[in-house]
This record gives C-alpha cells, sequence and structure tokens, in this order.
C-alpha cells in the first residue's frame, strides 16, 4: 500500500513538473433526493466530487453520504477516475478510467471498474465503455462458512448518449440523455436510465445544475415497470488555483 | 447503405413483428399493470386460497424446475409432464415465460397441465406473460404471482417463496414483503429456496434486463443475512449457476420447443445437503 502512494505521489510529481501550465481544480458538490422500489419510502443523498486538472490530464475522486435511506450506511459509495484528453483530427476525445467502491451492507460490497472514451461535439455527447463489477462478501459474514466470496459481471457496456441544446461556451444549457452511467453506479447495459438536466453560469467560477432522473426497469425484457426517479441539484464551482 | 434505407427497413420489421402479434412494443414504455397491482392482488387471492404445507413421508425428496415454455408448442412440456408424473416430485416450479401472453396460448398451457391432485405445479409469471395484457389470462387460471409454501418432512420443514420479477422488478411492496417473509419465517425452516424468473446474475452479455444493481445489492444482502439456500430462475435460456456466501443461484435452460438444448432442473433436498442436476430432454 505505501508503494501505491509512493509511486501515486511520483506521478503527480512528474505531472506536475512537466507540464508548465496552469492547474485547476473542480468541486461539484450535489444533493438527491428521490425514491426508488428498494428505498422505502423517500431517500436523500449528498456527494462531493473533486477535479483537479493539469494539462490534459485529469484526476477525480468523490464520496457519497446517504443522509436518509435504508441502508443505514453514511457513506454509501466512493469513486476514483483518471482520464487524459487529446484529439483526433479535429475531433476532441476523452478516455477514463474509473474505479468506483459501493458500501451497501455490512455483509457485502461492490467494486466496479472499467474504462470509458467521451467524444463531445456542438450539441451531441456520446459515452462508450466497459466496465467490470464484483461483489464481494465481507469478512464479517464469514462466520456464515460463506462458500462464494465473490461474484463477477464481466464486460459490461457503459454508455450514455446525450442530446444539448447549446453548445459548451454558453451560460446555460439543457440536456437530455439516456445512459446507464450515474455518478457512484452504473447499471447494467440493459437498464438504461433518463436524465434531463438544465445547467447555468451563475458567475466565472460558479456553476448551478438541476437534473431528474427516470428509471425504468424490465423495458428491454419489453416489460417496462417504474423502479424510481430522483431529483439532484448541485453546484460546481471553480475556483482560481494555481496563480 | 443510406441511413434512411435502415430506418425504413426497421420501422417495416418493427411494425411486422408488431402486425403478427410477435412482440408487444408498448412494453418498452409501460406496463399494462404495475408489480404493486400484481402483488396485492396476489396476497388477496392468497388470502382466499392458503396454501397447505406439502408432507413428505421421507426424508429426502425431490422438486423439480423448469422456465420459458413459451407456449405455443407443447411438445417439450408434454415430453417434460410425462417425466414428472412417472417420477412424482414434491412439486414442479414453473419459473415464467409459460407462454407469450395470448390467451389462447394461456388455454393450450392449460390444457397440457395434468389434474391437479396428480403434480403439485407452482407456476410464477415471466415477461412474456405479461405481454398483451397476459396477466388478465394469467390471474384466472393461477391466481397468484407470489405466495410462499412449505415442504415438512418428519423432523424438518423447508420454505419455498415464489416471487414475481416479471417486470424486471420485484415492486417496493413486494420486497417490503419478502424482507418481512425472511425476517420472522425464515428461522423456523431448514432450507429456504427462492423462485423466480429473470436471473439476477449477468453471468454472461444477453439482451434481456436483469434486475437493478441497487434491487440486486438489497437482495444478496437478504440472501446473505438470512441464508436462502437456493435461487431458481429462467429467463438466459442458457443453464448456469453461481455461489455467492451460501445462496447457489441456478439459471434453468428454456423448456420451450424452438431451444436446442431443452432440461430441466432437478433439485434433491436431504438433511445433510441440498445437490442439483439438470436433466436433458
Amino acid at each position: 500500500m505505501i508503494n501505491i502512494r509512493k509511486v501515486l505521489f511520483l506521478l503527480l510529481l512528474i505531472l506536475a513538473s512537466k507540464f508548465q501550465v496552469k492547474p485547476q481544480l473542480k468541486l461539484d458538490y450535489s444533493m438527491d433526493l428521490g425514491q426508488s422500489n428498494v428505498s422505502q419510502g423517500l431517500y436523500l443523498s449528498t456527494a462531493l466530487l473533486a477535479a483537479y486538472s493539469l494539462d490534459k490530464y485529469t484526476l477525480d475522486a468523490g464520496a457519497q453520504f446517504q443522509l436518509q435511506h435504508p441502508a443505514n450506511k453514511v457513506f454509501s459509495a466512493a469513486e476514483f477516475a483518471a482520464s487524459r484528453s487529446f484529439t483526433i483530427g479535429k475531433q476532441a476525445l476523452e478516455v477514463e478510467a474509473f474505479f468506483i467502491h459501493r458500501n451497501f451492507s455490512s455483509l457485502m460490497f461492490l467494486t466496479d471498474w472499467g474504462l470509458a472514451v467521451t467524444m463531445r461535439m456542438r450539441h451531441w455527447q456520446f459515452d462508450l465503455g466497459q466496465d467490470f463489477k464484483s461483489y464481494r462478501v465481507r469478512e464479517r459474514a464469514l462466520s456464515y462458512e460463506t462458500e462464494g466470496m465473490v461474484l463477477r459481471e464481466n464486460f459490461n457496456l457503459v454508455y450514455n448518449l446525450a442530446y444539448f441544446v447549446n453548445s459548451p461556451e454558453q451560460p446555460w444549457n439543457i440536456s437530455l440523455s439516456l445512459t446507464n452511467r450515474d455518478c457512484f453506479l452504473i447499471n447494467q447495459e440493459t437498464n438504461p436510465m433518463l436524465n434531463l438536466r438544465a445547467e447555468m453560469q451563475v458567475s466565472s467560477t460558479m456553476k448551478v445544475y438541476l437534473e431528474n432522473w427516470y428509471k425504468l426497469a424490465g423495458s428491454l425484457n419489453m416489460s417496462a415497470h417504474h423502479f424510481g426517479y430522483f431529483i439532484r441539484t448541485g453546484l460546481i464551482w471553480i475556483p482560481a488555483f494555481g496563480n | 447503405m443510406d441511413s434512411r434505407i435502415w430506418k425504413l427497413i426497421l420501422s417495416c420489421l418493427g411494425l411486422c413483428l408488431s402486425a403478427c402479434q410477435l412482440i408487444d412494443p408498448r412494453g418498452f414504455i409501460v406496463s399494462y399493470e404495475s408489480a404493486d397491482q400484481r402483488f396485492e392482488q396476489s396476497l388477496s387471492w392468497n388470502d382466499q386460497h392458503p396454501h397447505s404445507a406439502l408432507m413428505s413421508s421421507l426424508e429426502n425428496y425431490e422438486i423439480f424446475a423448469v422456465s420459458d415454455i413459451h407456449v405455443g408448442g407443447t411438445t417439450n412440456l408434454d415430453l417434460f409432464l410425462e417425466q414428472a408424473l412417472l417420477n412424482q416430485p414434491k412439486a414442479v416450479f414453473m419459473a415464467g415465460d409459460l407462454t407469450t401472453g395470448h390467451a389462447e396460448d394461456y388455454q393450450r398451457l392449460y390444457a397440457a397441465l395434468p389434474p391437479q391432485d396428480s403434480l403439485s405445479i407452482f407456476p410464477i409469471p415471466g415477461n412474456h406473460d405479461l405481454y398483451f395484457g397476459g396477466w388478465k389470462q394469467y390471474r384466472p387460471l393461477f391466481g397468484s404471482s407470489v405466495y410462499c409454501f412449505s415442504i415438512k418432512t418428519p423432523e424438518a420443514s423447508d420454505l419455498y417463496i415464489c416471487l414475481d420479477n416479471a417486470g424486471g422488478t420485484l415492486g417496493a411492496k413486494q420486497l417490503e414483503w419478502l424482507k418481512q417473509v425472511l425476517l420472522f419465517e425464515r428461522s423456523q425452516y431448514r432450507y429456504c429456496v427462492l423462485v423466480n424468473h429473470n436471473n439476477w446474475i449477468r453471468l454472461r452479455r444477453m439482451a434481456a434486463t436483469n434486475p437493478y444493481v441497487e434491487e440486486l445489492e438489497v437482495l444478496l444482502d437478504l440472501c446473505l443475512k438470512h441464508q436462502v439456500d437456493v435461487v431458481i430462475s429462467g429467463h438466459d435460456h442458457e443453464r448456469h449457476t453461481a455461489v455467492f456466501g451460501n445462496t447457489r443461484f441456478i439459471t434453468l435452460d428454456a423448456l420451450s420447443d424452438t431451444h436446442p438444448t431443452p432440461s430441466y432442473l432437478v433439485l434433491s433436498l436431504s438433511p445433510d445437503s441440498i445437490s442439483y442436476s439438470y436433466r436433458n430432454l
């Protein structure tokens, strides 16, 4: 573990010394209020995501906390990601590696890692990737003489198809997306979610957004049933940093 | 090829399938009834028709399970029922996708089933059974899609819980009911077996839908907490098994006439263990 920390520190140091450019920090604080078939009424959660960008590289880290949820776990999930942007021809692309840890129960947890590529155009965004999920039994459950410690769901398609009313430079935007990826959660490829998002630049360093998520179960079985709905509101702050 | 030609071909194909009543496109967007409505109707039927415990005079007994019969055709179903009548398992589970949802297929299925006193059959619906308003056909014939019963041996008693996740989710009310059953009743029984249609674990890539990750987390946690022994599912049309904690997840082959390797599950329960095998038709 110490070696990994040293390597990460060295990598960051090399990155910082190599690029004579301004680093950028982005903080994204959000709150979710919603209902689902597993939430036993309304649930409330909050999350903080931080992104540190240096030239073409970005490191992301975030944590989610449940304020009102039947799982009774305050710290419910964490996400780490590293990405690099590049261009092919005139098209900007971003490739990202991510890792998600979901701390759902005292008996088990979920880890999910994967790779994704993002292509943003004037009005469209396409994300495509693969993820690999592992449901793991905690040691605490070992007293049950547990037979199987891990269940793996490999090669799950990660996707996001979004349409934006405005181009990215505009101070406000509205988008509609069909995706199986949210912060701290990637669903199976056959469980798409709908997200209607509105965002607005309120100052040179601050943006606010509101998202409406609808989750439909079984739609690809042609037997669509309501699963859940939630509203997310958030604040993105990009402080003047590294001057 | 021009994208407009592709769009035209796909639209024509969709219209043809819809017109032939092979698919029910409405189901992409909305169901005929909610999971909670089916659950409430099932509980109300259960209140009027409570399941009595099945008795086994021996400590060792077998149960059979099939899935994805997709009547239309009944050739494989007839073969299976012949073998079941011959072997006399304590119970036969039909884990969903019994039909295509059409009224005439429900009637064909019902006509193929043996008299109730010759075999204890426990059906549950799958997603196909809900197509074209199929619940309205299922309910008068089978009454309930969510129920539990027990099998008593001279020394012990085993709990069987049949669930309706045909819509890709149990729904809030059924999930709560399941939690209560496991919390208050599980400890009174030796083994606990759950039967439902949609397989929980996505062990291979497939076009069909499984439960949401959030629901799967709750279900896996319940299985760990309450020591569920076996979860039987269909839906995938291809057999596979997995173990998580002490729970064995068994997915069945399809029994439909078009399936190349139809089989059924034999679950053998004894005081020491539960074993299983797939028996090819």
